[in-house]
């Protein structure tokens, strides 16, 4: 748990705010059909009506209500694709570590599996297996999209899992004898959680923004309520031209946030895991001012007279010109 | 409506009416990789021949761009490979939003109606023409990157 | 003679959130023209800090934070008063770096561009402080090259199709690129083998006797500047510990961790004896304690040793004229003359 909070104070401001916006998304999503006042797919006669108190987001041309239709999209949206990320996640990490540490031949014929799914182009294949599947349910999507996503995080793992392999304490440990299994879960896995993290977060962006796209172009259960199938609709009922822009916003921002939320979350992740990254940052703060890496060597007495009169009387009073050992009131 | 070939008044055509779609491409498109960059520079800044470089007191414009820069290409371009292969595939999504009828809209149809043999087609197309660009790419880099010249004969 | 190189009180510490890592404290060293300065401590003594800290070279959170550094080359003062490193801004940085300090890195592989050919990075630092046209900047490059014994066909060559002796004298050919008046080399030789060590510092030698600059030469290794330096300064845990000619530190060494470092590597000469190392790990940088930092590490010491402010004394007795030889250890220095740390 001491872990948990030191790691949150140490995110920088954007992940925080990303791993926010995505708690608000992730909790619409559980409590969101729940509390949707109509049924989404509820015709009424109210067709097309903007916002107004009985209909928060407006209606469509059949007269649903968009706000129930919403709630529903984010958490089938979300399930879609938090099950993507973590197929993909697992199965991802089982090849890129297994054919980085037992190498040889198992290496050669997984890397080749990787590489070839990775060349493919993924929306055409999308495309095309859809088109043959006869069923078209929310399975076939997760099951297409698994199949495409996974070579991506493979290979960067693969690549990682080699650099810690080569390490010493990997040898030592096969030294006393460790069970090979046992070096992969405990020792190696710990070593690339913040590369798996990532990894995850890139997956789940991945699918959302597929399976959305899948929804919009009618390739998917066109009555099952995602976020995607409302655009869809949107788009078939020419919401644009009709000037009902109460339809496909409310849809359109909030996978734009949700996918927001996690670019987010993923900076504050990158930063974790890679301590150069959180070191630098670009601009640097010493001393209270703002120093470039390529700038020269900042000295002391050059920045502390940089301050004008007034603000070195008032950083006087401060705690860190106390340590630097000046008297409060500085040099009035 | 101008019948496709390679005139000029269908080309110009056909270019006119991609500067909207082109342009929301663009626009989502570079965050990432100026992102992207951000990261890989800050990485290459620190390193010990950047330092050097500021130690020889060149001018700060050569130190970023022939000394940082064209080291932090070098992971970029292998993305770029694989991104311009999937720029082929067709950017399905917009040319139904903008109705341009591209390869991505002639798959879609071909789906939509089973047409099987033209799906084939198009794959075929797009899977070469993915390749095509990597190997093009490896060529850049080959020429970027004069390490991987040697990596071969070693 | 005014000393070329003075560094006076210079201080630097890395800035962060957990507390200041003082990584050089208060140390005082110059260099005058033509000698040979050898500034010697282990890992993280504070060596390479105290000259990248004078050249401005340290990336954040460094901060540099008392002290100056007086430079007296006669083309940027004209006879004049010396200038400060500390006080210039980036342009003025731009016009002494490399023209009046050069520095040779310690890792070739790493401090040479890898996209660019040799060629082209020592134009780079001739065509940055030497009006030349490109033709002569060319044949200069070649040059250097030349000077350095390697063979002008590897000029058009990339830094990793040389071997490792070659690129260090690369970087020492650019580091003459621009006619400097101080050189500083960082651990020039610590990566080669000693076969290569010992061309490429013969090859140093025979550069400053004919092209006439001064060297700061950073090392771990004490037998090293027995042999190469004028004179000697021992640093740890980022504090002058003894400075004096190299004869006056080999024949008698002032204080125990200098002591110690003589007689950790086996002479060719004489007996055969024990290797007795030092016992203990180097400081945290982190809390200063008060007095000498080598007290837990010391069999000498005395309770007045958590006293001493580090400020170097004469050591007394003979050879050599007095105030040459100067040590912070007060066992060795009785009398606590509080003097000026310049030497002369």
């Amino acid at each position: 748990m001491k872990s948990l909070a030191n790691i949150w104070r140490n995110l920088p401001l954007k992940a925080k705010i990303g791993v926010g916006l995505f708690g608000f998304f992730v909790l619409a999503g559980i409590i969101g059909p729940m509390v949707a006042p109509y049924d989404p797919s509820l015709q009424t006669p109210l067709t097309m009506a903007g916002p107004s108190g009985q209909h928060w987001f407006g209606t469509t041309q059949e007269g649903q209500d968009i706000l129930s239709q919403v709630l529903t999209g984010i958490r089938l949206t979300l399930e879609l694709a938090l099950e993507v990320g973590v197929i993909v996640t697992v199965v991802s990490v089982l090849v890129g570590v297994t054919s980085a540490f037992l190498g040889g031949l198992w290496d050669d014929i997984l890397s080749l599996i990787t590489n070839v799914f990775l060349v493919l182009p993924p929306l055409p294949l999308l495309i095309v297996l859809l088109g043959y599947l006869s069923q078209q349910g929310q399975t076939a999507t997760v099951v297409v999209l698994s199949l495409l996503g996974w070579p991506w995080g493979a290979r960067v793992i693969r690549a990682q899992t080699l650099a810690i392999r080569g390490r010493d304490f990997i040898d030592a440990s096969r030294e006393t004898g460790e069970k090979n299994w046992r070096i992969i879960v405990f020792e190696l896995i710990p070593n690339e959680i913040s590369l798996i993290a990532a990894s995850f977060v890139n997956t789940v962006l991945y699918a959302i923004g597929a399976s959305v796209a899948l929804a919009f172009v009618g390739l998917t259960n066109v009555n099952s309520w995602s976020l995607g199938t409302i655009l869809f609709w949107a788009q078939t009922d020419s919401a644009l031209q009709a000037g009902a822009w109460w339809w496909f916003v409310p849809a359109g921002l909030a996978v734009a946030l949700i996918g927001t939320s996690l670019v987010l979350l993923n900076s504050g992740l990158d930063e974790l895991g890679s301590p150069r990254l959180r070191a630098t940052r670009g601009t640097a703060k010493v001393a209270g001012h703002k120093i470039w890496p390529t700038d020269p060597t900042p000295v002391l007495a050059q920045l502390q007279s940089s301050r004008s009169r007034f603000g070195s009387f008032v950083y006087s009073f401060s705690r860190r010109s106390m340590l630097e050992g000046n008297a409060a009131g500085g040099d009035l | 409506m101008t019948s496709p070939g390679w005139t000029w008044s269908f080309l110009s055509n056909a270019l006119e009416h991609a500067i909207l779609p082109a342009f929301t491409i663009v626009l989502t498109s570079v965050a990432g990789w100026m992102l992207q960059m951000r990261n890989v520079m800050i990485t290459t800044i620190s390193e010990d021949y950047v330092i050097a470089a500021q130690a020889k007191g060149l001018s700060r414009r050569r130190i970023i761009f022939t000394y940082a820069a064209r080291n932090a290409l070098l992971p970029q371009l292998q993305g770029f490979g694989l991104a311009l292969g999937f720029v082929v595939s067709g950017a399905l999504i917009m040319e139904i939003v903008f109705s341009y009828p591209g390869i991505g809209y002639l798959l879609l149809e071909a789906v939509q109606n089973k047409d099987f043999p033209l799906m084939q087609a198009i794959f075929l197309v797009i899977t070469f023409a993915v390749l095509v660009a990597n190997l093009v790419v490896d060529l850049i880099i080959v020429f970027f990157d004069p390490r991987a010249r040697t990596r071969e004969a070693a | 003679m005014a000393p070329i190189l003075e560094i006076d009180d210079l201080s630097v510490a890395y800035r962060s959130a957990g507390g200041d890592v003082h990584a050089v404290e208060h140390v005082n060293l110059t260099l005058n023209a033509g000698e040979v300065v050898g500034l010697c401590g282990e890992s993280g003594s504070g060596k390479s800090t105290l000259a990248y800290g004078a050249t401005r070279l340290l990336r954040p959170p460094a901060l540099i934070t008392s002290g100056s550094v007086r430079y007296r080359g006669r083309r940027i003062t004209h006879g004049g008063d010396p200038v400060d490193v500390l006080t210039m801004n980036h342009k003025e940085l731009a016009r002494i770096r490399w023209h009046e300090v050069a520095i040779v890195f310690q890792s070739a592989m790493n401090a040479l561009n890898p996209v660019l050919r040799v060629q082209d990075q020592i134009l780079d630092a001739i065509t940055a402080h030497l009006k030349l046209p490109k033709h002569e900047a060319r044949e200069k490059a070649a040059t250097l090259l030349d000077l350095v014994g390697i063979p002008r066909s590897r000029l058009r060559a990339f830094p990793h199709e040389l071997s490792g002796g070659m690129r260090q004298r690369v970087m020492i050919a650019m580091a003459l690129a621009a006619d400097p008046e101080v050189v500083i080399m960082d651990e020039p030789t610590t990566a080669l083998d000693v076969v290569v060590q010992r061309d490429i510092l013969a090859q140093i030698v025979e550069l400053k006797e004919t092209l006439g600059f001064s060297v700061l030469f950073i090392t771990h290794d004490l037998s090293l500047l027995l042999e190469l330096a004028d004179r000697i300064a021992v640093m740890y845990a980022g504090r002058l510990l003894e400075t004096g000619s190299a004869s006056a530190i080999m024949r008698e060494a002032a204080h125990p961790y200098t002591q110690g470092l003589l007689h950790s590597f086996p002479s060719l000469h004489g007996p055969r004896r024990e290797l007795v190392g030092i016992p203990g790990t180097p400081p945290d940088l982190r809390d200063t304690l008060p007095g000498c930092p080598f007290i837990p590490r010391c069999s000498f010491s005395i309770p007045a040793c958590t006293e001493v402010d580090m400020s170097l004394a004469p050591v007394t007795g003979p050879p050599g004229p007095p105030g040459s030889h100067l040590t912070a250890c007060p066992i060795v220095t009785p009398e606590e003359a509080s003097q000026e740390g310049v030497l002369s």
